[in-house]
C-alpha cells in the first residue's frame, strides 16, 4: 500500500468516525488530509461524511490539491472556480453536476450621445482579443459571452472610442452613447487611437461614407457637399463623365447597382443630369457601398449595393440646420417628439436657379433648363427597448425644359415602414414594408404629334430579417425579401383631344421578385467565415401578351408567328437563382487581415437604354420570356493592413467578376414606345477583372485618402467568339483620386481634391462620305480608340463661425462657409469629339473635342446649425 | 451658372486609316424628270481632298418588268439618265453598277410606296425676331404648316424636303423623316418650326413615301450627324445600306442607300 493511500485511508475513518450527519456545520468542518488525490477518491470520503450525488460517468477524475485545513466546502467551491464541476444543495443533499460555462448576452443600441442617432458600424471589441462585433444598420449589436468580467471597447471612425467594463453575470441591456469627434476638443481627438474595424470587418470590398465626418464633406462642383460626388473618389467607383448621371461599380453598368433608401429601392438616385445626387446629405446618416461580397439579405441587382440610411432626427433637443449655395437651398428641422422615445426629422431641398446646361453643354441639351427639389421626412418611436418603430419617406421631382416644346418631368417617392424588435438578446428582426415610386412624364406640345408620354415602376415591398447570436462571432441570419413590381414602361396619348395622335399604352408587367436567404457568420480562431445563399425568383404574372417569334429568336416584329395572351392573375413565366455567398477573413494580427469572397447575384429587372449615358426617361423592363436574367459571379482577394496604431489603414485588392446575360442593343435600337422592344437587343456577356489600391490617414490636421484602380471592363455576344471582347463606355485603364484635408485651427480648415484617370473608350471614324448634303463620318470598329486622360484639381476653404461668445460661452448657433474653386488649374477635359464637316473648309471633316468645363469654377455656400 | 462656360476647339488626331469605300446615292423619284445616282469613293476623314468622285462607271436602274434605264457620267461623279423617268408606284426596282477591275454592284429591290398628298400647306407661327442688322428693325419669320392623312391601312414612312427660292433647304436639319407608328390613320398637323422662311419667299414642300428599310438607313444616318459626342447619343457604328459587290470575294462594305420616293409637292409664298 502507498503512502498516500494509506494517509487517506486514515483520514477517512476519522472523518467517517467525526462527522455521522449532514448540515452546514459538516460542510465546514476541516478535514484532516491534505495533499493531491483523484477527484473521485475525494469524492468518495466525502460522501461518507455528507450527502453528495454524482455520476462518474459525467465527471471528470483530475487530480486534484486538497489544502490544509481545508473544508468540504472550501474543496467544493475550489473545484467549481476551477471549472472542474458546479455544485449546487437541494434539500439535505449536494449535487454534483460537470461544470458547463454559463453565457450571457451583452445586447444594446449605440447612439450619438448629442443627438441620439443610431451609430451603424461602430465595432465593439473585447479588450484583448479580435472577437467582436459591429452595430447594424439600426445601431443595434448582440454579444454572447461567458459570465466573467470583460472590457468592452466601442469604437468608430467619428466617434471617440469608449471602453466599459462589465462583471458578466446576467444578460445586460446596454444603451450606449459615443461623442462625436466633431463636436469633442482636438486634444480629445489627438489623444483617440482609431480603431482597426477595417481589419476586422468580415464584409470585403465595402466604401464608407462617414456623413458625419468633416473629411467626407468633400465639396464638390461649386461648394456643394454630394454624396455621389463622394463616392467617385473611392477606389472602385467611377463615371463616364461630367455631364453623365448614373456610376459604374466594379465595371458594372449604371443599373446594376442597387441603391437603397432606407430598404426601400430608389430608381433614380439623380438631380440634374447626375451632377448632384438626390440624397441630401443633410439628411443622411450612413453610406455604404457594398462593391463585392453582399450578405445573402442583399440581391436583386448584380454589381454593388448602394445603401443609404437616413438620419433618424435628434432624440434629445430640437435642432435647425441648412444652407444656401449658387445650385440649391436646403433646410432641416429635427428634434423629440417625445424625449428620448421618439422624434422627427424634415429636410428639402430646392434649386434656387433655373439650372441650365446652355453655356456648356453639349448641342443636344441646349435650351435645357432645370428644376430640381426633394423632401425627405422621418419619424421613430422607440416605445420600449424592445422595440422601435420607423417611419421614412422621400419625394424628389425633377423639372426639364427642352427647347420650346417639350417639358420632362420625372423623379422618385419613397414611404417605409419598419420595426425592429428584440425578441431575445440573442434574436434581433427587423421587418420592414415599403412603396417606391419612379416615374416620367414627357410633355411636347410640337406637331406632328403633340403628346404626353409617361413611364412608370412602382415597387410594394415587404422584408422581414432576423439575426440570431449564439456567441461572439457567431451569429446566423435569415430572412425573407418580397417585392411586388409593377411596370408601366410607356404610354403615349395626344395632349390635347383634338391632337392627331395615336394612343399607344405599352403592355404592363407585373412580377413577384421573392427570395429566402440565410447566412452564417462564426469565426475559428482568427478566421472568420461568412457563408450563406440566397435563392431568388421571378414570377411574371397576366394580364400581358407573350409574342412567339419565328425560331423562338426575336429578330423583328415581322417575326412574330403568334400571340399568347394571359389572364389577369394568371402565371406568364418564372425563373430562380440559387446565389451562394461567402467570404473568408483571415486576421493575421490586430492590423494585417487578408479577405477573399465570392458573390453570385441575379437580377430580374433592366434599365433598357442603349444611350452613352442613362437618361431619365430609360424604361426599366423585367425579365421576360427573351430577356434572361442577368447573373453576375465575382471573386475578390484583398490585403488589408493598417500602420502606426491604425492611423494609416491600407488595402490591395482583386477581383474578378463575370456577367451573363448581358443585354446589348442593334445598332440605332429604336427603344422607346416600342410594342416589341425584345427585337432591338441582344444577349451577351460581359467581364470584369481589376485592383484597387487604397490608402488612408485617418487622424491627425491632415487626414485624407488615396485610391488607385487598374481595371478593365469588357463585353461580347453569346454569338462572337472569345477573343471578341470589346472594351465597354465605361472603361478607365487607370483611375486615380486622392483627397485631403487639413485642419489649420478650430475656424478653418481647407481641402484638396485629384484625380486623374485614362481616357474613355471613345470610336474614332476613318473615313468620310458625302450623302445628301452632308458630309458623314464612317466608323469601323466600336471603342478603337480613347479621349485623352483626365485630370482635374478643386481645392476649398471651410470656415467656421466663432464658437464662443465674447463672454466666453459657447455659442448655440453654428456655421460656415465653403468656398471652393472647381477644376483649379482650368484644364480642358476632353467629355467627347465631335465630327463634323468644316465651315471654313467645306468638304473636309474636322475633330472638335469638346469639355463640359473649360474653366476653373468657383462657388460658394453658407451652412448653419442651431 | 454663367461661369460654367463649355468650350470646342479643333483637333487634330491621329484616326485609323482610310478604306476608300465606293459611296453610292440615288432616290428614284415618282415625277418623270432626269433621274440621277452618285458614285464616290469614302476619303480619309481628315484627309485634305474631298470625296472623290467614280467617274468610269456603267450605270443602270432595273425594274422587276425588265425595263432598265440607263446612265451616263456628267461630272463629279453624278450620273444622269439619258432619259426622263417617271418611278411607278407598286413597282419594284434596283440599281446595278459596273466599274471597271470590281465585281458588279447591285442594291436590293425598292419598292415605289404610294403617294400620300398634301392637303393643305399654310404658314404658322410666324413671329417677330429683331433684325441682326438692322438694330431696332424687326422681321417677321414664316414657317410651314403642312396637313396630310395619313393612309390607316398601312404602314408609312416618310421624308420631308424643303426648298427655299428653289435651293433645298439643309440647315439646321438635312433629313426630315417621320414614320406613322404614333399617329396612324390620322389627319396630321407638322409644324416645321426649324424651317423658317422670310417674307416674300418661295416655300416648296415635298413630301416623299419611302420604304421601311430607307427610312431606318436614314434615321441612322441622321443620328450620326447630329448626336454623336452628347450623353444622350448612341456609340457610333457603321450604317449598313442596300447595296453590296456580288462577288463572294470581295467584302468590301458600300457605303450609301438607292431608294425609291413618291412625291407629292405644294408651293406657297410666304406672306402675312
Amino acid at each position: 500500500m502507498s503512502p498516500a493511500l494509506s494517509k487517506f485511508i486514515f483520514c477517512f475513518l476519522c472523518l467517517f468516525v467525526c462527522n455521522q450527519t449532514f448540515g452546514q456545520a459538516s460542510l465546514e468542518s476541516k478535514l484532516t488530509f491534505r495533499g493531491e488525490y483523484k477527484l473521485f477518491r475525494v469524492l468518495d470520503s466525502l460522501s461518507k461524511q455528507i450527502n453528495i450525488a454524482y455520476s462518474r460517468d459525467k465527471l471528470k477524475n483530475h487530480l486534484i490539491e486538497v489544502k490544509q485545513n481545508a473544508t468540504a466546502h472550501s474543496i467544493l467551491k475550489d473545484l467549481e472556480e476551477n471549472e472542474l464541476l458546479r455544485y449546487h444543495i437541494e434539500g439535505n443533499q449536494i449535487i454534483l453536476s460537470p461544470y458547463v460555462k454559463k453565457s450571457y448576452s451583452i445586447n444594446g443600441v449605440l447612439r450619438d450621445a448629442d443627438t441620439g442617432e443610431d451609430i451603424i458600424g461602430a465595432a465593439i471589441q473585447i479588450d484583448g482579443t479580435n472577437n467582436g462585433t459591429f452595430t447594424n444598420g439600426y445601431g443595434y449589436f448582440s454579444i454572447t459571452l461567458f459570465e466573467g468580467a470583460y472590457r468592452l471597447k466601442f469604437s468608430h471612425v467619428s466617434y471617440s472610442p469608449q471602453t466599459k467594463e462589465i462583471d458578466l453575470n446576467k444578460n445586460v441591456y446596454l444603451d450606449s452613447k459615443l461623442s462625436s469627434l466633431t463636436t469633442t476638443l482636438e486634444e480629445v481627438e489627438v489623444s483617440t487611437i482609431p480603431g482597426n474595424a477595417n481589419i476586422i470587418e468580415t464584409i470585403p470590398s465595402t466604401n464608407r461614407i462617414f456623413t458625419s465626418q468633416i473629411d467626407s464633406e468633400i465639396p464638390y462642383l461649386l461648394a456643394e457637399v454630394d454624396i455621389t460626388q463622394n463616392a467617385l473618389l473611392q477606389a472602385g467607383v467611377k463615371s463616364i463623365g461630367e455631364d453623365a448621371s448614373g456610376i459604374y461599380v466594379r465595371g458594372g453598368a449604371v443599373d446594376q447597382n442597387l441603391s437603397l433608401l432606407d430598404e426601400a429601392t430608389i430608381y433614380n438616385p439623380n438631380h440634374f443630369y447626375g451632377l448632384i445626387s438626390a440624397f441630401n446629405p443633410e439628411a443622411v446618416n450612413d453610406v455604404r457601398i457594398l462593391k463585392g461580397f453582399a450578405p445573402p439579405s442583399y440581391g436583386g441587382r448584380g454589381s454593388s449595393v448602394i445603401e443609404v440610411r437616413q438620419k433618424e432626427g435628434n432624440s434629445t433637443e430640437t435642432k435647425y440646420s441648412g444652407g444656401i449655395g449658387l445650385v440649391s437651398a436646403r433646410g432641416l428641422i429635427e428634434g423629440p417628439l417625445k424625449k428620448g422615445k421618439s422624434s422627427f426629422l424634415v429636410s428639402g431641398r430646392k434649386s434656387i436657379l433655373n439650372l441650365s446646361l446652355n453655356d456648356f453643354a453639349s448641342t443636344s441639351v441646349q435650351r435645357s433648363r432645370i428644376r430640381f427639389h426633394d423632401l425627405n421626412l422621418k419619424v421613430n418611436s422607440r416605445p420600449d427597448n424592445s422595440n422601435q418603430l420607423y417611419l421614412s419617406g422621400y419625394y424628389g421631382r425633377d423639372r426639364n425644359s427642352v427647347g420650346l416644346n417639350s417639358v420632362r418631368r420625372w423623379g422618385n417617392s419613397i414611404l417605409n415602414a419598419r420595426w425592429n424588435h428584440i425578441y431575445s438578446p440573442q434574436l434581433f428582426s427587423n421587418i420592414s414594408a415599403f412603396v417606391s415610386e419612379y416615374n416620367y412624364r414627357i410633355e411636347n406640345d410640337e406637331e406632328p404629334g403633340a403628346f404626353i408620354g409617361r413611364s412608370k415602376i412602382r415597387d410594394l415591398g415587404l422584408k422581414a430579417h432576423f439575426t440570431y447570436t449564439f456567441e461572439t462571432s457567431n451569429e446566423v441570419s435569415f430572412g425573407i425579401n418580397s417585392i411586388y413590381h409593377y411596370v408601366s414602361p410607356g404610354s403615349h396619348e395626344p395632349l390635347a383631344l383634338e391632337a392627331n395622335t395615336n394612343i399607344i399604352e405599352l403592355g404592363k408587367e407585373r412580377g413577384l421578385e421573392s427570395a429566402l436567404y440565410a447566412g452564417h457568420n462564426f469565426s475559428l480562431g482568427r478566421v472568420y467565415l461568412n457563408y450563406g445563399f440566397r435563392l431568388s425568383m421571378l414570377h411574371n404574372f397576366g394580364p400581358g401578351e407573350v409574342f412567339i417569334y419565328e425560331n423562338d429568336q426575336p429578330t423583328a416584329d415581322t417575326a412574330i408567328i403568334d400571340t399568347l395572351r394571359f389572364a389577369s392573375g394568371e402565371l406568364i413565366n418564372s425563373f430562380k437563382s440559387l446565389e451562394p455567398r461567402t467570404s473568408l477573413t483571415f486576421v493575421i494580427n490586430s492590423a494585417t487581415s487578408i479577405k477573399s469572397s465570392y458573390t453570385r447575384n441575379a437580377q430580374y429587372i433592366h434599365l433598357i437604354s442603349n444611350t452613352i449615358s442613362p437618361a431619365p426617361t430609360d424604361i426599366w423592363k423585367l425579365t421576360s420570356a427573351y430577356i434572361p436574367p442577368l447573373i453576375v459571379d465575382q471573386y475578390t482577394l484583398g490585403l488589408y493592413k493598417n500602420f502606426k496604431n491604425n492611423i494609416w489603414e491600407t488595402s490591395l485588392e482583386g477581383y474578378y467578376k463575370t456577367t451573363q446575360n448581358n443585354i446589348q442593343y442593334k445598332n440605332g435600337a429604336n427603344l422607346v414606345f416600342n410594342e416589341n422592344v425584345e427585337t432591338e437587343l441582344m444577349i451577351g456577356r460581359a467581364r470584369a477583372y481589376g485592383v484597387e489600391l487604397y490608402v488612408k490617414k485617418r487622424k491627425g490636421k491632415l487626414k485624407g485618402w488615396i485610391a488607385y484602380t487598374l481595371s478593365r471592363v469588357e463585353s461580347k455576344l453569346d454569338s462572337e467568339n472569345i477573343s471578341a471582347f470589346i472594351v465597354e463606355n465605361h472603361d478607365k485603364t487607370h483611375d486615380f483620386s486622392t483627397s485631403w484635408t487639413f485642419k489649420a485651427s478650430e475656424r478653418v480648415s481647407a481641402s484638396a481634391n485629384f484625380v486623374y484617370n485614362t481616357g474613355i473608350p471613345t470610336t474614332l471614324p476613318s473615313d468620310k462620305y458625302v450623302f445628301g448634303s452632308s458630309l458623314i463620318p464612317h466608323f469601323t470598329q466600336r471603342n478603337n480608340s480613347r479621349l485623352p486622360d483626365y485630370h482635374r484639381l478643386d481645392l476649398s476653404v471651410r470656415i467656421n463661425g466663432k464658437k464662443f461668445k465674447k463672454d466666453g460661452s459657447v455659442r448655440k448657433n453654428r456655421n460656415y462657409w465653403i468656398i471652393s474653386v472647381y477644376n483649379v488649374y482650368a484644364k480642358k477635359n476632353v467629355y467627347s469629339y465631335f465630327f463634323r464637316e468644316s465651315e471654313a473648309n467645306p468638304g473636309i471633316g474636322e475633330i472638335i473635342q469638346y469639355s463640359i468645363f473649360g474653366t476653373a469654377i468657383p462657388g460658394v455656400t453658407y451652412n448653419f446649425k442651431f | 451658372m454663367s461661369a460654367l462656360l463649355s468650350c470646342e476647339e479643333v483637333v487634330i488626331i491621329e484616326l485609323p486609316s482610310a478604306q476608300n469605300l465606293i459611296t453610292i446615292e440615288s432616290w428614284l423619284s415618282s415625277l418623270n424628270e432626269t433621274q440621277t445616282v452618285r458614285v464616290s469613293q469614302s476619303t480619309g476623314f481628315s484627309e485634305e481632298l474631298q470625296v472623290r468622285p467614280v467617274t468610269n462607271a456603267e450605270v443602270v436602274i432595273q425594274s422587276r418588268l425588265g425595263i432598265i434605264l440607263r446612265f451616263s457620267h456628267t461630272n463629279n461623279g453624278i450620273y444622269a439618265s439619258n432619259s426622263m423617268f417617271a418611278g411607278e408606284v407598286g413597282q419594284e426596282y434596283r440599281l446595278r453598277i459596273s466599274i471597271e477591275n470590281e465585281p458588279e454592284l447591285r442594291s436590293d429591290w425598292e419598292r415605289m410606296e404610294d403617294q400620300v398628298a398634301i392637303n393643305n400647306l399654310t404658314l404658322v407661327n410666324s413671329f417677330e425676331e429683331n433684325d441682326p442688322d438692322n438694330a431696332g428693325e424687326q422681321f417677321t419669320i414664316f414657317f410651314p404648316k403642312v396637313l396630310r392623312r395619313d393612309p390607316a391601312e398601312s404602314e408609312n414612312y416618310y421624308r420631308w424636303v424643303f426648298y427655299k427660292d428653289r435651293m433645298k433647304y439643309t440647315e439646321p436639319e438635312s433629313i426630315t423623316v417621320q414614320d406613322d407608328r404614333l399617329f396612324n390613320g390620322s389627319l396630321i398637323p407638322n409644324d416645321f418650326r426649324a424651317f423658317g422662311y422670310n417674307e416674300e419667299q418661295e416655300i416648296i414642300v415635298e413630301l416623299q413615301s419611302i420604304t421601311k428599310g430607307a427610312y431606318n438607313f436614314l434615321s441612322l444616318l441622321k443620328e450620326q450627324i447630329t448626336s454623336l459626342g452628347t450623353s444622350n447619343g448612341t456609340t457610333p457604328a457603321n450604317i449598313m445600306g442596300n447595296i453590296s459587290f456580288q462577288s463572294d470575294e470581295v467584302n468590301d462594305l458600300v457605303l450609301g442607300y438607292f431608294g425609291t420616293v413618291a412625291i407629292s409637292r405644294d408651293t406657297v409664298i410666304a406672306r402675312p
